[in-house]
Parts: C-alpha cells; sequence; structure tokens
C-alpha cells in the first residue's frame, strides 16, 4: 500500500488518496493521469494492465487499486 | 416522424399506456421491442435490413466469444492437475486469439457497412479528383442513411468489446439484445449508452411511479421548450443564411459581412446545444416515465474552462465510447509504450521537457486520433475532418506544453482559483469551440478557413444592421430566442451550483404549489412561443443526420 501511495501522491499531489473514494466517477483523475498511473503500476507491480480493467470500480480508490493490482500479481 | 411531432406523442403515449397494462410485467421489455421494431420499420423501412445485420452478426459473435470462454475455463480447470503451467498459458492464448478473431470478424462487417453508407462517395469522390478525374465521374452509391445508423453501430460495437473483455455477460436471447440496439427512444440521436447501465432497465420491470411520471413530464416539456422554442427559431436564422448563399452571395445578394458570420456562429451555438440535449432530454423523459434512467449526454457544456472539460460534458456518451475503446486501446498500446521508452531513453528524453514529453506524448497522440474519429463520426466532408484536427490539436498542445502553459501563470502571480480567471478560461474554451463550430457551419474546409478570416478583418456594424434583416426573423422572434437563452442560462447556472442534471430535480425541494407552476410556465410558453403550426416546416433534428 505504501508504494502504491507514492505513485499516487507523485502523480497528484493535490489529490487526498488516503480519503477520496470516487477518483474516477467524481472526474478528479482524467484519462491522461489513468494512463500515465497506469505506466508506473505496471513498472513498479510487474504486471499487465488491460483496457479491460479500466473500470472506474477499480480506480475509484486506492483500496480498489490495490486489490486490483494483487488480483493482476495473481493471475500472472 | 419527429420527436417533437404529434404523431410521435401519439405513438408515445400509446406505448406507455400497453408498457403499464400489460398484465404480466415480466412482458413489458415486449412492448418494448414491438414499440421499437414498428418506430424503425415506420421511419426506415427500406433500410431494416441494416439494423438486422447488425443486430445478427453482433449477437451471434458475442456468445460465440463467450462460449469459447467458458469451454477454455472448464478445460483449464478439467486438466488442473495434468496440464503444466505453460500448458495451460498457451492453451488459453490460443483461445484468446480465437476471439479475438471472432471480434475482428464483426468489427470490420459492422463498421465496414458504416463506413460504405456513410463515407463511400466521399472517398471515392476524393481519390477519382487525386487521379486527376472530376469526383462526379467517380462510382457512387444512391442510398439514404439507415435511422440512427451511427448510434445503434457504436452502442451494439461497444458492448461486443465489452464481452471481448468480459466485463459483461452477454445477452442469450436475441430478442432483448435486439431491444438492446433498436430501443427507439435512443435510436435518433443517442445517447450511446452502454450496456452495463442500459440493459437490465430495459429487461426489468418497472411499476408507474409519481415521481418518475412528474419528473418525466418535466423534462419532456424542458426538452420541447429548448427544441421548439429556441432551437427551431433559431434554425430558420441560420436556414435563410445558407438560402441566401452564406458568404458568396446570390444573383441578388452580395454575401455576407464578417460580423454577420460572427452573430450566425452565436446563433448555431446556441442552436445546436438546444436542438441536441433537447432531444435527448425529451428521450430522457419518455423513459424515465418508464422507469427507465438513460445516461445524462450534457452537463452545461459551455461552462467548460478546457476544451478536455468540454468533450467530458457535451455528447458525454460518445466521449465515453470514444474513451474507452479507441483512446485506451492506442495510449496503452505496445507501440505507444515503445515510443515512450524511445523518447526517454534519448539524449533529448534526459532533459525536463523530454521526461515531461516521454510521458505524455503517445497520450496526446492518442487524443489526437479519438478527435479526429470523432471529426469523421460527424460526416465525410473536409470540414469535419478540419472540425476533429483543430479539437484534437488543441488537446494535444494543451497536454504537451502543460508544464510551460503552468509556469508562465505562476510567473505572472495569477491565482488559478480567482473568479476572473476561472471566468476568462470559460470564455477562452468557448471561442475556441467556436472556431471548431465554425467548420460545422461552412460548405467545406476552404469556407470555414474564409468565414474565421472574415470574422476578424470585417466587422461593421452597420453593414451587420442591413444584412440582419436578410435573415427574416421578426423583432418577436428575437425577442424568443433572447427570452430563451436567458431562461436556458438561469437555469444552467442553477444546475452548475447544485450539480443536478435536470429542472425537475432542481424543482423537487420546492413545494407543490411552485412545481405546478412551474411546470404549467414551462408547457404555456412551449405552446405559446413554439416554432409549429401548419406553415412552419419543424427542423429535423439536427443529429438525427449522423
Amino acid at each position: 500500500m505504501e508504494e502504491l501511495m507514492e505513485i499516487l501522491e507523485e502523480l497528484r499531489p493535490d489529490v487526498d488518496f488516503a480519503a477520496e473514494k470516487s477518483l474516477v466517477t467524481g472526474g478528479i483523475l482524467d484519462s491522461f493521469d489513468i494512463i500515465s498511473l497506469v505506466g508506473n503500476l505496471n513498472d513498479a507491480f510487474d504486471i499487465t494492465i488491460r483496457p479491460a480493467n479500466l473500470v472506474p470500480e477499480n480506480f475509484n480508490s486506492a483500496e480498489a487499486m490495490l486489490a486490483l493490482i494483487e488480483k493482476l500479481q495473481e493471475e500472472e | 416522424m419527429a420527436l417533437t411531432s404529434l404523431p410521435f406523442a401519439a405513438f408515445a403515449i400509446i406505448t406507455g399506456i400497453v408498457y403499464f397494462a400489460v398484465p404480466k410485467k415480466q412482458y413489458q421489455w415486449v412492448v418494448l421491442l414491438i414499440a421499437s421494431s414498428f418506430f424503425y420499420v415506420y421511419n426506415s423501412f427500406q433500410y431494416t435490413v441494416f439494423i438486422l445485420v447488425t443486430i445478427i452478426t453482433i449477437y451471434l459473435a458475442a456468445t460465440k466469444m463467450a462460449d469459447i470462454s467458458k469451454y477454455t475455463k472448464a478445460e483449464v480447470k478439467n486438466h488442473k492437475a495434468e496440464w503444466s503451467k505453460e500448458e495451460k498459458k498457451a492453451f488459453k492464448d490460443a483461445s484468446q486469439k480465437k476471439r479475438r478473431r471472432v471480434l475482428a470478424a464483426c468489427l470490420i462487417l459492422n463498421f465496414g457497412i458504416l463506413f460504405l453508407l456513410k463515407y463511400f462517395n466521399f472517398f471515392s469522390g476524393s481519390i477519382a479528383s487525386l487521379l486527376g478525374g472530376s469526383p462526379d465521374e467517380a462510382p457512387q452509391i444512391h442510398l439514404l442513411l439507415p435511422l440512427g445508423v451511427s448510434f445503434y453501430t457504436f452502442i451494439a460495437t461497444g458492448y461486443l468489446i465489452d464481452v471481448y473483455r468480459e466485463t459483461v455477460e452477454p445477452e442469450r436471447n436475441i430478442f432483448k439484445f435486439a431491444l438492446f440496439v433498436s430501443f427507439f427512444p435512443q435510436i435518433i440521436q443517442g445517447p450511446i449508452s452502454s450496456y452495463n447501465k442500459l440493459h437490465s432497465q430495459l429487461i426489468g420491470e418497472h411499476k408507474l411511479e409519481w415521481i418518475n411520471f412528474k419528473q418525466g413530464v418535466m423534462n419532456i416539456f424542458w426538452g420541447l421548450f429548448k427544441k421548439l422554442v429556441i432551437a427551431d427559431c433559431a434554425w430558420r436564422g441560420i436556414k435563410a443564411y445558407y438560402a441566401n448563399g452564406g458568404l458568396n452571395g446570390t444573383a441578388d445578394f452580395e454575401g455576407y459581412g464578417g460580423t454577420m458570420v460572427l452573430f450566425i456562429s452565436l446563433l448555431y451555438a446556441l442552436q445546436l446545444y438546444t436542438d441536441f440535449s433537447g432531444g435527448i432530454d425529451i428521450s430522457r423523459g419518455i423513459c424515465r416515465i418508464m422507469g427507465i434512467e438513460l445516461e445524462v449526454n450534457f452537463r452545461q457544456p459551455y461552462f467548460s474552462k478546457s476544451i478536455s472539460e468540454y468533450w467530458r460534458r457535451w455528447h458525454i456518451t460518445l466521449g465515453a465510447w470514444m474513451k474507452n475503446y479507441v483512446f485506451y486501446p492506442i495510449a496503452m498500446s505496445d507501440l505507444s509504450k515503445r515510443i515512450s521508452a524511445a523518447i526517454a531513453g534519448s539524449s533529448f528524453g534526459k532533459t525536463a521537457a523530454g521526461k515531461h514529453l516521454s510521458k505524455v506524448f503517445t497520450t496526446a497522440m492518442a487524443s489526437f486520433i479519438v478527435f479526429l474519429c470523432v471529426g469523421i463520426w460527424h460526416g465525410a466532408n473536409s470540414k469535419y475532418i478540419g472540425f476533429g484536427v483543430w479539437n484534437g490539436l488543441i488537446i494535444m498542445l494543451s497536454a504537451m506544453l502543460g508544464p510551460v502553459y503552468d509556469k508562465s501563470r505562476n510567473a505572472l502571480h495569477i491565482n488559478s482559483e480567482a473568479a476572473w480567471w476561472k471566468l476568462f478560461q470559460m470564455l477562452r474554451t468557448f471561442v475556441i469551440v467556436l472556431i471548431g463550430y465554425i467548420f460545422d457551419i461552412a460548405d467545406n474546409f476552404t469556407n470555414a478557413i474564409q468565414m474565421m478570416k472574415l470574422i476578424i478583418s470585417d466587422q461593421n456594424k452597420s453593414v451587420f444592421m442591413e444584412q440582419i434583416k436578410t435573415l427574416g426573423l421578426y423583432k418577436t422572434e428575437y425577442a424568443t430566442i433572447m427570452l430563451g437563452a436567458m431562461i436556458l442560462l438561469y437555469i444552467s447556472i442553477r444546475l452548475e451550483i447544485t450539480s443536478l442534471d435536470t429542472p425537475g430535480e432542481l424543482l423537487e425541494r420546492r413545494s407543490g404549489f411552485i412545481q405546478w407552476l412551474a411546470l404549467l410556465g414551462l408547457i404555456m410558453l412551449v405552446l405559446v412561443l413554439g416554432t409549429y403550426g401548419p406553415l412552419y416546416d419543424p427542423a429535423e433534428f439536427v443529429y438525427m443526420q449522423f
């Protein structure tokens, strides 16, 4: 979780990722943010996030992202 | 049968009555399917075959892909003990390849039909000109467009890609699937609904509820107000501009000056928004009465502070489609990754600008391609390509130059939260949008450039006062447009402040008396100021042609 939080805070220092629960549906992260985030997560956690994974439910909160990362790590 | 016509009103009311009167609620969707089929055949009888091909091929492809998936999972499970990890992976990859082939074949067929119907004449003409011939000699297909072809093709292919990505389960009942593709309130001009938001509602059971009825009726009349009071009145002025030959004029008219071109552009901005969003309000209202929530397609787009924000507020469902099925796949492709890595690895990539570019270049390129597609989606004409390139360039440049922009704002000590700055941003965005609209209004790309030149170089008030008479609108009609625009502005500001979607929701907190008063007032405005009657030829919805 710490590593994820570091990546998120580097991407958008202005957002409180610990508290925010509607990052995508609330329009806080735009599609450009999502693409850079996906690149960083792929590198840091050695996973491959695909367009199919880019549903709002997977990116609305830091917890949801962590769950996605863990799911993808299991599948690898 | 236009959405604002009496026959359509009668059709919608009868459908609504039968929908709620049906004794067994599990058959309500059958009522919708029959109504949608009737509506389609009535309006576009000779082209029904095209929508049938889309329904059948996408239905078959989706079930086929799901069957392959199911079989693969079962096989892997059955051979859990015997197969090595590599064998399992090879088996999964092979079946994934099969699924991809089914997907590709079906997408090529369906976009091929769309391409042939919409773009064949344009491209065959262009190729003929390139080869030195006349576009008139090129082979042409003489067909009107099947009703809603751009909308239903996107709705259906979006579903197919979702099934491929396994984010939705396929619909195994072809009749239920046919309803999703042909659902009458959205077939004319959208929204481009996503399967997971709409389908379960379409086949679900719904009771008539007072709140839905009230909100639905309110939305229908709000849409009628936008369409009949504002859009159709403004459209009469725009039509006269075309009839008088635009910039070139006619035998007895010299052609319009820069001030008039600017006025027509502003009128067009008002007309396009009220026409398109008004139609969507009517569709959403009809659905709401039946207990079905259609997706929101507009959120006060002219209040946007950047062009990318504008595209998240205007024709929202087209933007979402493009993002999910074009932008993400391109931006996340291996090629994009390789380009980013190449920039980062070069000596330029070590500089601050290079680092930034390596991050955003491919994303910016992907969004440029998206806007090219959005332009082409609107139709086969060089002006729509110009429209797409213009929007794409602005978004691409603003992403790439983001840091430069932030630095200069900081150097000028501009507080990005200040109200005047936000207002300035809205105005700036509106100007960029307006330039895009000029591509729409123009006959072709060259004409659009001429119009822009005139706006800059030829502002003349006395010529304007003379030329405005040629639009043939009465003073009362200008007053109607003004009044309509003021009411629209007031409601839009209220919606913006409260983050609500419809005027009906705004009224929900008020007393019953105020609600009735507002509804009656709205109905009166539509009846008294609306553009109709036997002498008027009500304008077709602009987006119906797409």
